[in-house]
């Protein structure tokens, strides 16, 4: 008796798993087909729309770094371990990092 | 506890652990020192929970058992003790320790050995070997760049790396920094590192004697225990992110001058003296082959110093703070320096001439 019972439940847990995967596999499919539709919709992009995204993003870079400078000439730090806290006299981290960022 | 001792046992044993004891806290018992006797060596430890340092010594020991004792009166007394055999002894039922020179006595009323903080013990599974010339010269030429202020506690510890075999020790105010590496004798190839305080590695380098030959550091996650002699000193790590040192380092430079170390360091010192306090300015100015090295305080005077140089590049002006230089030239032990400059603005490097692992960076004064 006591096999018997062990045999059912191992059955009951088998389906709920096998509805698992069948639920699963409706997400994934759904998956495939988003990304295949974003993959077909990026391509459709022309090179002019394509250069006016870099020369944006160029723009912000620019305008962040510029940001960062003014924020550190006005005496703050702008390394991240002490982000906007004054600073005394100059520190080595900001200017290595407002220097690599104009590289 | 009962033990026969001499002077010299004790004497150097409570040397060494007193170096940790706080001179004042909160917890009473951290003021003692304490002392256990066992297989036939006494083992002496002082801690601020902090940094723990613990050493040895051979004794007779009669009974076995432990003790602690107020580190400034037991210190005070065996370095008044006379040279003889000594005999120690915990009155049973009590805390008193009993120290007898015969045919005197003086007794010592101590505290609970069972209130001593635990310090754990740490595993072995990741140990490093050096030798101590080489670890002192590190601790030497790179914690004092380490910052003092509490506020940001990172930069009061010297981030201790271990790269390609290599140990390297980095210590910054942010101001400046020095960068030392040194050989290890133990191979070692997993990537590890920390941020050990500045002042337990200070205090570890003065107390490594000059016959310990090699230090050995075994290493925790949030521990570090040195090994050396018959002494070891355990401190916690400091947590957080060390920032990205290599980055700051510049690759390139637009001066390269050769300079002799005592002439450049006595001309800084003199010209530091007229330099304006608080921001002990002195201006550099690179010609051809020359070095001049002015500095000006309107209350005190000027001063004015020309050294001789050897320049490879560009004619530039510099002005740097006057401390940040004369603390390097104070560690460097070649004859002749490597100075680097990018213009005014940008960071200066002094390397000591053909030696690779020194590197110390500094940051200009703004003088306009």
């Amino acid at each position: 008796m006591q096999l018997t019972q062990a045999l059912v439940e191992v059955e009951e847990k088998l389906q709920t798993l096998l509805q698992e995967l069948r639920s699963l596999q409706v997400y994934c499919r759904s998956l495939e087909e988003e990304n295949l539709r974003l993959k077909r919709e990026l391509c459709s992009f022309g090179d002019s729309e394509q250069a006016k995204v870099v020369e944006n993003a160029a723009k912000i870079e620019g305008e962040g770094h510029d940001n960062l400078a003014r924020l550190y000439n006005e005496g703050f730090h702008v390394c991240h371990l002490h982000f906007a806290q004054p600073r005394e006299g100059d520190c080595l981290f900001c200017m290595g990092f407002l220097r690599k960022d104009e590289l | 506890m009962k033990i026969l001792c001499t002077r010299d046992n004790l004497l150097n044993g409570v040397q060494m652990v007193q170096r940790a004891v706080p001179s004042k806290n909160a917890l009473p018992i951290l003021s003692g020192i304490l002392l256990k006797a066992q297989n036939n060596r006494l083992y002496f430890t002082g801690t601020d929970l902090e940094m723990g340092i613990f050493c040895s010594t051979p004794v007779q020991v009669i009974e076995e058992g432990s003790a602690v004792l107020q580190a400034r009166i037991f210190s005070d007394l065996v370095r008044h003790l006379p040279d003889t055999t000594i005999e120690m002894e915990l009155i049973p039922g009590t805390k008193t320790v009993s120290i007898r020179y015969n045919p005197s006595e003086t007794s010592i009323n101590g505290m609970d050995p069972e209130e001593f903080p635990v310090i754990p013990e740490l595993d072995d599974n990741l140990t490093i070997r050096l030798r101590t010339q080489i670890f002192k010269h590190m601790v030497k030429q790179t914690a004092f760049a380490a910052a003092l202020d509490e506020n940001r506690p990172i930069f009061t510890g010297v981030l201790l790396a271990i790269e390609n075999s290599q140990l390297r020790m980095v210590a910054t105010d942010t101001h400046r920094l020095a960068y030392k590496t040194g050989v290890i004798e133990s191979t070692f190839e997993t990537a590890w590192q920390a941020i050990v305080p500045a002042k337990a590695l200070v205090e570890v380098s003065r107390l490594i004697k000059e016959e310990d030959e090699s230090i050995t550091l075994v290493l925790t996650d949030n521990q570090v225990l040195f090994r050396f002699g018959d002494t070891s000193v355990v401190s916690r790590l400091i947590e957080g992110q060390f920032p990205n040192y290599k980055q700051v380092i510049p690759s390139s430079c637009k001066t390269k001058l050769r300079v002799g170390t005592k002439a450049f360091a006595e001309a800084v010192e003199r010209a530091s003296l007229l330099a304006r306090e608080g921001s002990n300015i002195i201006k550099l100015k690179i010609q051809d082959n020359v070095m001049v090295i002015t500095s000006n305080s309107p209350d005190l005077g000027k001063s004015y110093e020309e050294i001789d140089i050897e320049n490879q590049g560009e004619e530039t002006q510099i002005a740097f703070n006057s401390r940040y230089l004369s603390d390097v030239l104070k560690v460097i032990e070649t004859d002749e320096i490597l100075i680097e400059l990018t213009g005014s603005l940008s960071p200066g490097i002094i390397r000591p001439l053909e030696a690779e692992n020194y590197l110390y960076l500094i940051l200009p004064v703004r003088t306009n």
